[in-house]
């Protein structure tokens, strides 16, 4: 027993890595440059001073200067340091550029000129801000789509216009540096080249870095780019509800549905059996968003039936003051019948006709006959005998209904105002706050594993041939 | 090959109607703005924008099932049929495999997509460039260099280990998160997202199958007739399980209409220029004077999830 579960929590923690590597491909890949905010698409300008400082700040935050993973396989003309420019958009353009000349050495010396002339536009001092932040967007747009030279020349005229001695001589820099970049066939393009990183973003990410962040294995999940405080307060404060809701959903659910389904077999091949069998497939296919508007409509409708709140998880006035845990409790279960409902229709569908089929595959077995033979009534057998056997296949159902739980409260949250975890992952897909949504993500993950491991076990404990099949 | 499949009458029925319905909504797109808040909803309006809606839905449902199923039963029958024992490769093998497909990210990926703008087709064309010059060179030096010695291939636990892995996180939540990496909204998208996480239950169903069909007489005597095993999954192995197969996709299709509704219903996913069930009833949700608007295209969808169950119970009953 022990090699058994020894052997399935090592497979776990392989899941446990895959996951976590795949969580963070999707951060790295998500389509936010936390940088590009700052970068001049605001109405009006940040001077050098600040921009570099917001620069600094991120970079020690979030670890823009650094590469992505502990190898990388780049192409041969992809400089060696070029991660620590910390724009992403800079990173892409010089990429092209590098692939299109060929060559390093001019591509800085032009990129080197590009950035002097921004810093430089951005320290200038005029009282008309909207041309400075057209200058801006004419350098920018020079880099990134490579538009012709003479659009600087309205820079040139511009600085000519304020007397502008320095940036003139800016402005005919870059624009040597460009006209003098010239393509160089160089075929070390085509062949890889490894690099090794200690230093990375994901090892940042995972084990964190001492200073800044204390990383995702010490629950660490970084900063909200929304609101920016840490995603690990957010995910505390909202993890309670979504709890609460799916325990007491599964419990409604698993509670009835093992109720009806031995309710069903009791009266097999009778009109009620039959009921209960087509009422299983209707709940199956009923939405579940809509199941939770329609039943506001009908029982939180001031037009109809007005028995039970609208939304929220408790009375707007609050809990009163120095009252005791279980009054709390009554106070919120108005708001929470019709959400945990809602959650548990289909897992109670499910659970019923799995446990009826199961029930009735070992009514077919022989040490039920003989009970039969004994004169024991139906309903003892099914009780006494049948019940205990049963439940085999509702435990690998019950860990499947885990993460159906999680994915479940995502509607139901949203449609009911419940401040959980779904609702979070809604706002942060809303905002695009993807640190918080890759928390989610990564958390969702270990629960649902943790609930395999512990029913795989507690499996193999109660049928012993899952053991030996699984050493074989 | 010969597969003769009897559909129960019920099924047929309700095929039937799922298929009317679809085609009713077919030509109806320019009759509607595309936004739900942009449409006056008559009684009129509503019938066409319920019409469209399940044409999306059944459009994206049976499409993504397409991709779904295609790789889970790929997948399931090689893990059911090879197992961890019987697909043997000698290491000069596997190295070969390794380098074609590093040279298919390589340039087929990461030179596309770094330094020029990312063409699905170019990305398309160099990987299968790759992959026949792979096979190409392999067919020449094969012979000199390929040791005698073989090992096995453990497939089953490669692929129940990606099972694993994929069925990790909820699925919906897998859906949510992609959706808003990639954040392009358009049919296309959704359909392929929807697909690549659905295949995990295909594949489980059609291991457990091959596994089930493997044991039985007539396989044993082509393995004795030395018939190539590439021919025996798709000749024998494939048509006997065509039933179970038909069964989960009706089931699967189902379950994809439901995923879909509750995206657009959340503003994941769907693009904007189309209509979709889930996007009415978010509209009526906030317009509860139009309890027709939620009623309705919710009734639409239990109507076509509903039929899809009634067809998969049928062919399993049968």
């Amino acid at each position: 027993m022990l090699k058994f579960i020894l052997k399935r929590i090592i497979r776990a923690l392989g899941t446990l890595v895959a996951l976590v590597l795949v969580a963070f491909c999707l951060l790295e890949y998500a389509p936010s440059d936390p940088l590009q905010k700052y970068n001049g698409s605001s109405e009006v300008l940040k001077t050098a001073k600040e921009y570099n400082k917001i620069k600094n700040k991120l970079n020690k935050q979030l670890g823009l200067n650094l590469p992505a993973f502990y190898i990388s396989i780049v192409s041969q003309v992809i400089p060696d340091t070029l991660y620590k420019i910390s724009l992403e958009q800079d990173q892409i353009a010089l990429k092209k550029m590098l692939f299109k000349y060929g060559e390093w050495s001019q591509i800085s010396k032009y990129y080197k000129a590009y950035n002097r002339l921004l810093e430089h536009n951005r320290n200038i001092n005029i009282v008309d801000k909207t041309q400075q932040l057209e200058c801006h967007e004419i350098i920018t747009a020079s880099f990134y789509r490579q538009t012709p030279t003479n659009q600087l020349y309205r820079i040139k005229a511009l600085y000519g216009f304020y007397n502008n001695k320095d940036g003139l001589n800016l402005v005919d820099e870059l624009i040597e540096s460009m006209e003098t970049l010239e393509v160089r066939s160089n075929w070390t393009k085509y062949l890889p080249k490894l690099n090794f990183y200690s230093q990375n973003k994901f090892h940042r990410w995972v084990f964190g870095d001492n200073r800044y962040t204390k990383g995702i294995i010490r629950g660490d999940f970084g900063i909200s780019y929304v609101t920016g405080e840490p995603v690990e307060t957010k995910v505390r404060n909202k993890l309670f509800w979504s709890v609460l809701l799916s325990v007491m959903g599964i419990i409604l659910a698993y509670g009835m549905g093992i109720a009806t389904a031995i309710y069903a077999v009791i009266r097999k091949n009778k009109i009620t059996d039959r009921v209960i069998t087509a009422i299983t497939v209707i709940l199956f296919s009923i939405p579940t968003f809509w199941f939770a508007i329609i039943s506001l409509l009908t029982f939180a409708n001031p037009d109809l039936l007005s028995i039970l709140p609208v939304s929220g998880v408790k009375p707007i006035k609050g809990f009163v003051s120095n009252s005791n845990l279980m009054l709390n409790f009554f106070l919120t279960l108005p708001y929470l019948v019709l959400p945990t409902i809602c959650y548990a229709y289909s897992t109670y569908a499910l659970v019923t006709q799995t446990f009826r089929s199961s029930l009735l595959e070992e009514m077919k077995l022989d040490y039920i006959k003989t009970a039969r033979a004994k004169g024991l009534s139906e309903k003892e057998i099914i009780l006494r005998h049948a019940f205990k056997n049963a439940l085999l296949p509702l435990v690998t159902l019950f860990t499947t209904s885990f993460p159906l739980a999680i994915g479940g409260s995502l509607i139901i949250e949203t449609v009911f105002n419940i401040p959980g975890m779904g609702n979070e992952i809604m706002n942060a897909v809303y905002h695009q706050d993807y640190p918080v949504l890759i928390a989610f993500f990564v958390l969702s993950g270990i629960i649902t594993l943790l609930s395999y491991l512990v029913s795989d076990i507690v499996y193999a404990f109660i049928d012993p041939r899952i053991e030996i099949e699984e050493l074989a | 090959m010969n597969i003769k499949i009897s559909i129960p009458l019920r099924a047929k029925l309700w095929l039937a109607l799922l298929a009317c319905l679809s085609l009713i909504g077919l030509g109806f797109d320019s009759f509607l703005p595309n936004q739900p808040s942009l449409i006056r909803w008559s009684n009129y309006n509503l019938a066409i924008g319920v019409f469209i809606g399940v044409k999306w839905s059944l459009f994206i449902a049976i499409l993504a099932m397409l991709i779904a199923s295609t790789i889970g039963i790929t997948l399931g029958l090689l893990s059911g049929y090879f197992q961890n024992t019987k697909y043997k490769v000698s290491w000069v093998g596997v190295i070969w495999v390794a380098l074609t497909l590093f040279c298919c990210c390589f340039y087929g990926v990461y030179m596309n997509t770094s330094f020029q703008n990312a063409n699905g087709g170019s990305i398309l064309v160099t990987i299968l460039l790759v992959i026949a010059i792979s096979r190409l060179l392999w067919a020449l030096v094969a012979k000199y260099i390929q040791p005698k010695k073989n090992r096995a291939v453990p497939i089953d636990s490669m692929i129940s280990q990606t099972i694993e892995i994929m069925n990790s996180t909820p699925k919906i939540i897998i859906i949510v998160v992609l959706a808003a990496v990639v954040q392009q909204t358009s049919v296309g998208v959704l359909i392929w997202i929807i697909g690549l996480t659905s295949w995990t239950g295909i594949a489980r169903i059609m291991r457990a199958e091959t596994l089930k069909c493997k044991e039985k007489f007539f396989i044993e005597s082509a393995t004795a007739m030395g018939i190539k095993d590439s021919m025996i999954l798709l000749k024998y192995i494939l048509p006997n399980i065509i039933k179970p197969i038909l069964v989960i996709i009706s089931f699967g299709v189902g379950s994809v209409v439901l995923i879909e509704s509750s995206l657009s219903f959340l503003g994941i996913g769907v693009s904007r220029n189309t209509i979709t069930l889930g996007k009415i009833i978010a509209y009526g949700q906030n317009n509860i004077d139009n309890w027709e608007l939620t009623l309705l295209p919710g009734f639409a969808i239990f109507v076509i999830v509903y039929g899809l169950n009634i067809i998969a119970r049928e062919l399993n009953l049968d």
